[in-house]
This record gives C-alpha cells, sequence and structure tokens, in this order.
C-alpha cells in the first residue's frame, strides 16, 4: 500500500508539469494581456508596464523563470487585484469554497444515498417515481434558474433569508448558495445509487441472504451497500474536486468570495499568475482525490489489491 | 513574515475545519435549526443604523489612487481628500487646499488647510502632496498613472515617467508645511480643473514606505479623506468608517459606508430589492422601463461625460479615405438610437466634448446641424463618389463587446447602413480583453469603446485624440490638432478657450476617425430614504454627502 501511494505522488509530478506547460503557453497566446484596459493608455506606458513584469523577454526565459518561482512556492503577484499575491488570494478564497463545498458534498451523499436506496427498494412504485422525478428535475434544471428563484421567494418575497453575501459563512449566508448547488448533485448521486443498487439486489449473494431468511435491514447495511457503492466512488472524487473549487454561477449570484470569483476575473483579465496557480490547485487536487478513491476501493472492493 | 502571519490567520478563521469529523452532524443541525427557526422580524443581512451599503459592480483593483483602480474609484474618494473636490455641476471646490492662486497660469500656489489631519491624527502637509505627486511619476511604477502628470503638464514629468530624470526635479515644491506649488511646462488655464483625478489624491508617506506590501491593508491604512479603511475581504465587500480626524468630520452622518462587488446586475438588483443596498452600480437594462413607471423616485439616470464612440481604422484601405468614413458617421440616426434602440435616457452626440460639457454654439454648417435626411443625402453621395453603390456594396466589420446591450446598438448602426448605404456589416463580438488588445494593435475596421472625459473641462475629452495619446490607434495624428489644444490650454479667457475648442472639434470632424454617437447616462437606483444624494455631471459619487433618514 505504501509504495502504491508512493507510486501516485511521483506520477503526479510529471502530471502536474505538463498540466502546468500547457496552461502557461496557452493563456499566453491569448489574444490581450493583463495591462489591456478599456482607459486609452499611450502605448509607450503599456511598454514600460509589460517590461516591468519581464513580459518583453522571449515566452522560453519567462516559463523558466515561473517555473523556477513555483519551484520556491511562489505564484507570483496578481495582476487583477495588485494588492495582494496569488496564494494570499487562494488562501482567503479557497476556505470559502471548501466551506460550501464539503457542506453541498456532505448533504449530498447522505441525502442522495438514502434516497436512491429508497427508490431501488420501492422499486417502480410511487416512492420510486417521486424520488427519480424530483432527482432528474433537480439535474436538468441549471442552478443559474433555481438560484433567483430561491433568492426571490425566500429573500425578497418571505424576507427570511439574506439575498447574497457571505459575513464569514453564517448559516443564513449559506443555506441558499448550498440548495442551489446540492439539488442537481443530490439527484445525479441518487440516480447512480438507485441503479447500483438494483444491480447489487438482483445478485445471488443477496437472494441467498434472502434465502436464509436474514431481515432486509441486515441485507442491505451488510451486504448490498458496500458493492452498491462502488460506481457511486469513483465518481466521487471528480465531483468533490468540483463542489469544493467553487461555482462561478452560484457565487456570482450570491456573491460569495470563493475561487470562482477569482477564476473567472482572472480568465477574464488574463491574470496569467491568477490563472495558472488556481489550475496548478485544482490539477493537483484531482490527482489528490483520484488517489484517495483508489485507495478507497481496495477497502470497499475485495477483489481490488495493491500490492 | 507579515503575508505569512495574514494566511495563516484567515485559515485558523475556519476553526471547525479542524473538527471535521463533526462535519455531518453539523449539517444536520443546520439543517434542522434552519427548518425550525422563526422567521422574526429581523432579517440578517439587513444594513444596521447609519450604514450606507453601495454596489461597486467589480473589486477594486488596488486601493493605491496612483494605480489604475479600475473599479475603485468611488472608494478612493470616500478614502482620500484631494487639493480640490467636484462640485455635482462638475465645479471645482476647495478640500484639502482651502484656497489657491496663480498669477501667469505656469505658477499654481496651494494653501492647504492648517486643521487637515490623517486618519492617524498626522498633519496633512504640502510634503505629503510632494511625495505622492513625486512617487505617481515615478518610472519604477509604470503601471502607476504617471502619465497622467505628464498630461497636464507638470513640468518634467513626462521626462520622468520616461526615466530620464529623477522624480526629485518634478515641478512641485512645499514653500512651508502647509504650501504647495505646482510648476507647469507651459502656462494652463485648465490646471485646477483636472485635478479632480483620482491619481492625483495624497498617500500617507510613513504607511507607505513602512509597509511597501500591506500598506492597502485595513489593519495599516492611512487615508486623508472623510472615511478610513475598516475592512477589505477581496471580492466580498470593502467597509469604510469615518475618519476620526478629518477636519470637517461633524458633518460626516454615516457611521460605515459598505462597498459591495457585484459584477452581476440581476444579482445586484436582488439586493438591492430584498433592502442589502442602498444605492446599485447600475440597473439591469431589461428592468429599466418598469421601474421607472413603479419607483420613478428611486431611479437616477444622468447624462455622465461619456460618450459611445465607433472607431474607423484609417490605417487601411478602405476606411482611409475621410470621406467614405463620413459617410458612415451621418448615415446613423442618432435620434433614433437613442429614443428607439437604448431609451434610457442617452443623448445624440456629434461631438468628442458631450454637449452638457459644452459651451459653445457649432455652426449651422456642421453636420450635427442639418437634417437626418441631408445627412443620409451626403452620406449616399460621398458613398458613391468613393466608389460604391448597390451594385458594389461596401464590406465592413464592426469588432464589439461581448455583451447583450452591445449587441442591440451595433444591430442597429449595420441596420442604418444598410438601409441608407447599403453596406454589408458583419457583427464580431469579442471578449473585452481582445477587443482592447485588437484595437491597442490597430487590427480591426470599425470598433466600438466609450471615450470618458476625466475632469470638467472640454480639454479631457479632446487631448484623446492627440498625437502622443491613443489617436495613434486609428491613425489619427494631426500636428494643428495638437497645436489647437495646447493654444486651448493656455488661453485665460474662457470665451476664447471655447472658441478654440471648437475649431479643434471641427478639425477633427474633418477628419472623422472616430465619431461620437452618444452621450451616456449613468444609471442607479437610489433607496428613498437616501438623503443628500444628487446627481453628478461626472458621476462622482461622495459618500460623505450622504445620510440616512429615519425609515
Amino acid at each position: 500500500m505504501l509504495s502504491f501511494i508512493l507510486r501516485r505522488i511521483l506520477e503526479a509530478i510529471p502530471t502536474l508539469l505538463i498540466l502546468i506547460t500547457i496552461s502557461f503557453f496557452l493563456i499566453r497566446f491569448a489574444p490581450g494581456s493583463p495591462f489591456t484596459t478599456e482607459r486609452k493608455m499611450p502605448p509607450e506606458v503599456l511598454a514600460n508596464i509589460e517590461a516591468k513584469y519581464g513580459f518583453d523577454k522571449p515566452l522560453y526565459e519567462q516559463y523558466w523563470s515561473y517555473i523556477s518561482g513555483l519551484a520556491q512556492g511562489d505564484l507570483g503577484p496578481s495582476f487583477v487585484y495588485k494588492d495582494y499575491s496569488v496564494s494570499e488570494l487562494v488562501a482567503t478564497a479557497f476556505p470559502v469554497s471548501l466551506k460550501i463545498g464539503l457542506t453541498v458534498f456532505v448533504v449530498s451523499v447522505v441525502l442522495g444515498v438514502f434516497l436512491g436506496i429508497l427508490a431501488a427498494l420501492y422499486q417502480n412504485t410511487w416512492a420510486d417515481y417521486t424520488i427519480m422525478s424530483f432527482s432528474v428535475a433537480g439535474i436538468v434544471i441549471p442552478s443559474y434558474v433555481v438560484a433567483p428563484l430561491l433568492i426571490l421567494l425566500f429573500a425578497i418575497y418571505l424576507k427570511w433569508l439574506p439575498a447574497g453575501g457571505w459575513n464569514d459563512g453564517g448559516w443564513q449566508y449559506m443555506l441558499l448558495p448550498v440548495v442551489a448547488m446540492a439539488k442537481g448533485f443530490t439527484g445525479y448521486i441518487a440516480r447512480i445509487m438507485r441503479g447500483s443498487m438494483i444491480e447489487v439486489l438482483n445478485q445471488d449473494f443477496i437472494r441467498t441472504a434472502r434465502a436464509k431468511g436474514l431481515p432486509t435491514r441486515t441485507i442491505m447495511l451488510r451486504h448490498a451497500l458496500r458493492p452498491a457503492m462502488m460506481p457511486l466512488a469513483s465518481v466521487l472524487g471528480p465531483a468533490m474536486v468540483g463542489v469544493i473549487t467553487g461555482s462561478v454561477v452560484i457565487e456570482n449570484i450570491f456573491g460569495i468570495p470563493g475561487m470562482g470569483q477569482l477564476f473567472v476575473n482572472g480568465a477574464l483579465n488574463r491574470d496569467y499568475s491568477m490563472v495558472l496557480g488556481l489550475t496548478i490547485l485544482v490539477g493537483a487536487l484531482t490527482i489528490a482525490f483520484n488517489a484517495i478513491v483508489d485507495i478507497a476501493y481496495a477497502y470497499i472492493d475485495p477483489k481490488i489489491r495493491y500490492s | 513574515m507579515d503575508r505569512i502571519t495574514l494566511i495563516y490567520r484567515n485559515f485558523i478563521r475556519l476553526g471547525w475545519l479542524k473538527d471535521i469529523r463533526v462535519l455531518p452532524a453539523y449539517v444536520v443541525i443546520l439543517l434542522f435549526v434552519s427548518a425550525c427557526s422563526d422567521p422574526g422580524t429581523e432579517r440578517p443581512g439587513q444594513p444596521s443604523g447609519k450604514q450606507l451599503v453601495r454596489g461597486n459592480s467589480t473589486e477594486p483593483n488596488t486601493l493605491d489612487p496612483a494605480a489604475q483602480p479600475g473599479q475603485g474609484v468611488y472608494i478612493l474618494w470616500d478614502m482620500y481628500e484631494g487639493l480640490v473636490q467636484s462640485g455635482p455641476d462638475g465645479s471645482v471646490q476647495p478640500a484639502a487646499a482651502e484656497r489657491w492662486e496663480s498669477e501667469d497660469f505656469e505658477v499654481y500656489t496651494f494653501h492647504l488647510r492648517k486643521n487637515a489631519r490623517w486618519s492617524n491624527g498626522d498633519p496633512v502637509t504640502a510634503e505629503d502632496f510632494v511625495y505622492s505627486w513625486r512617487r505617481l511619476a515615478s518610472p519604477e511604477s509604470p503601471d502607476r498613472q504617471g502619465w497622467f502628470l505628464g498630461s497636464i503638464k507638470v513640468k518634467n514629468a513626462r521626462q520622468i515617467t520616461e526615466g530620464k530624470l529623477p522624480p526629485e526635479q518634478l515641478g512641485v515644491a512645499a514653500l512651508d508645511s502647509h504650501t504647495f506649488q505646482v510648476t507647469l511646462e507651459q502656462p494652463s488655464a485648465i490646471f485646477v480643473d483636472s485635478l479632480t483625478h483620482y491619481a492625483l489624491l495624497p498617500v500617507h508617506r510613513a504607511t507607505v514606505e513602512g509597509h511597501p506590501d500591506l500598506w492597502t491593508r485595513p489593519r495599516y491604512h492611512v487615508s486623508n479623506g472623510a472615511f478610513r479603511l475598516e475592512e477589505w475581504s477581496v471580492n466580498e465587500r470593502v467597509m469604510l468608517v469615518p475618519n476620526e480626524h478629518y477636519w470637517d468630520r461633524e458633518n460626516v452622518h454615516l457611521d460605515s459606508v459598505v462597498f459591495l462587488p457585484i459584477s452581476s446586475l440581476t444579482a445586484e438588483f436582488n439586493r438591492y430589492r430584498a433592502g442589502d443596498l442602498h444605492i446599485t452600480q447600475s440597473i439591469p437594462p431589461a428592468q429599466f422601463d418598469r421601474l421607472r413607471t413603479s419607483v420613478p423616485a428611486e431611479v437616477r439616470a444622468p447624462l455622465v461625460t461619456a460618450t459611445f464612440m465607433l472607431d474607423f481604422n484609417g490605417k487601411q484601405p478602405p476606411l482611409d479615405d475621410s470621406n467614405l468614413r463620413k459617410a458612415l458617421a451621418y448615415a446613423i440616426d442618432r435620434d433614433t438610437m437613442t429614443s428607439n434602440v437604448l431609451g434610457r435616457g442617452e443623448r445624440p452626440a456629434y461631438t468628442l466634448t458631450p454637449a452638457t460639457m459644452r459651451a459653445y454654439e457649432l455652426p449651422d454648417s456642421h453636420w450635427s446641424q442639418w437634417s437626418q435626411q441631408e445627412r443620409e443625402r451626403v452620406a449616399l453621395r460621398l458613398y458613391r463618389e468613393a466608389g460604391y453603390s448597390i451594385a458594389q456594396p461596401l464590406k465592413l466589420e464592426i469588432k464589439y463587446p461581448a455583451d447583450e446591450a452591445a449587441r442591440a446598438k451595433v444591430g442597429a448602426i449595420a441596420a442604418m447602413w444598410k438601409r441608407v448605404l447599403g453596406i454589408e456589416t458583419k457583427l464580431t463580438h469579442l471578449e473585452q480583453n481582445v477587443l482592447d488588445d485588437h484595437l491597442l494593435r490597430s487590427n480591426y475596421q470599425v470598433a466600438t469603446w466609450n471615450l470618458f472625459a476625466e475632469f470638467n473641462e472640454p480639454y479631457s475629452a479632446l487631448s484623446v485624440m492627440l498625437s502622443e495619446s491613443a489617436g495613434p490607434v486609428n491613425g489619427y495624428r494631426d500636428s494643428n490638432y495638437d497645436q489647437l489644444l495646447a493654444q486651448a490650454m493656455q488661453a485665460a479667457d474662457t470665451t476664447a478657450r471655447n472658441a478654440i475648442y471648437l475649431q479643434a472639434e471641427l478639425r477633427f470632424s474633418e477628419d472623422m476617425r472616430a465619431t461620437p454617437v452618444y452621450q451616456l447616462t449613468d444609471r442607479k437606483l437610489v433607496k428613498p430614504f437616501v438623503s443628500g444624494y444628487s446627481d453628478h455631471l461626472l458621476g462622482f459619487i461622495y459618500s460623505k454627502d450622504l445620510s440616512i433618514i429615519d425609515h
């Protein structure tokens, strides 16, 4: 197991390096620069600015200096948020996205798994149809439609909750964004869970368990749940990265100072170091969670062993 | 070291993370509490007492007035006080300087208020302005707006920003602790008007030098305006509280001002409707008409000194022909554009100077004075003379920023060109940053941009077309035009100055490298209980003039 983990870490380094290299050149080849502004500046001034940040040097030199900075843990200054470094901005925004993301993740997994099992147990009854209808509705109705409706209802008409803001993550401020983000994710998990559970329930070993006269509860918890979770486990890793790195739409609608806002502003304003910093973070998280899923498999599935 | 502690702090603020195992329980409790809790009367998120909440469209790039602040200007105007400030009609009013004089318009002497104080209690001195302006001009920081000092002709500013002279040579001096003197390269009668620009706001030397990277953070920040920085949470809010040492403290009525960077117009509108926000940055276009009839008292849409421009790239055929450019300019029916396409109070524009700033009459021979039929007749004649016809139409491409509102505008222009001249226009929308890049590289035929006058003088708008300015992107370089503006700057007499501005306008409209289309409005929603609010010609809104009345 230890050697497996070690190998995954060693594999991650070249993967990340390739990711960084591709992203570095891609964003540089995009037209525009962090310094093109709507306010018309004399071209000489612009040239001076570019020289200050080393943009007048050949691209490979800039690439090299970025990589060597990175090796020392320096993600560089932000060109858009001039008073902050990229590391600082990420350090403030990531915990916000993480807090919302983890809440969404836990709510969706608990609720989704529960609903999925329920739907599988009462397959083709009204309970199944109701759960699946809501799941599909949750998946297909985009959050940019649901979020404003939630605001309209709970903030503007009922006046129960704020229409946006973060306020250090008070629960009133988190409730609507979490609901808006979790609805699709929950539906998605419920559907996967229902499918795999139905498949497992038709297996021979479950039939054996039933024949032995075990109560349904024991069959579900002891025998069916673990194998039924397997398809879910492979989805949850990348999905986890997705939810904790922030949602552009939700953060924009609710005014939440998370990673999604940094992504959008970074990309639109050609904030090179910001875009690269975020790419590295998301890349590293994806690699890490995929590794965790692989390790988790070894525990869930007796057929898989890493030696 | 400071930075590391700061990052660390942000992490520990999330103390609950340490107990990640209890998270499921936490979520269940959270849901339970939210389901059971009584909605009550006090809704969270609602500002309390005398707190004013303003929309700010995007996060300020920086709170350093010398650097390009993007959307941070409202915050800067609240925190810092320049030598002068701008009144609602655009007139110059005393601020940190209580009076000033100049005999020859070349040397200006400003007498600072003796009782002006920084937020840490230090007196505001002439030395502070000397330091701030030198810092602005310094070539070490080219992303500051040092070029602005050069454009208003402060002595040696241009050579200093180019690195040819040391900042100490800048034409500024502290005669004594409260007398600040500026020497210009040439006499300028409009110098004081240009001082309302945000780049010229003073910074506190000891703080800037003591914490070079962190001085704009609430912990260290020191300012001399009516407010000081209390809290800055990136992408969430900037909160200001009154500067207790401000010389006019007794007339500051708010307890705090909060700026929310909300880029989505709909999100901002929702926050306004929910009562979280008192003054918006803008109004969603789709809501404008409805709001104007349902809550007319809350809707503000004054004309501001900004003009929507169509830029013609005169560097390459076919638009290197000034007659063809004129044909394109004349064929746009600006009345239809402002009343039918836009309809939010905009005004047709025919000159670089916004009509609300112009103090001279255009001659009857100027195209703005013709009827639209006449303009279209001339346009068709010029178009045919340039060798185009219905059988052989001109093909053009307009590049414009990718947003819904812009599409309607350029679509209307293309339709007008089609109707009057038969031109086939291709509309290409680009991300703003890409569009700016194409403009900078003259990679376009026709492109749109907004011309902002930054101080209340036609010079501010007209100077955009100077050879040393952005004019060269469309190929406009005219030494006569440059000379006219240099003369205007020196003309002490307003009437004489306006006569020169008029000549410059006429000269530019003979070339037509760009054509004004309409003057923009600054649309805002303002809650009825915000008192002291008045529309401003340049869009300056100082929070110190505002207060919240009981409601």
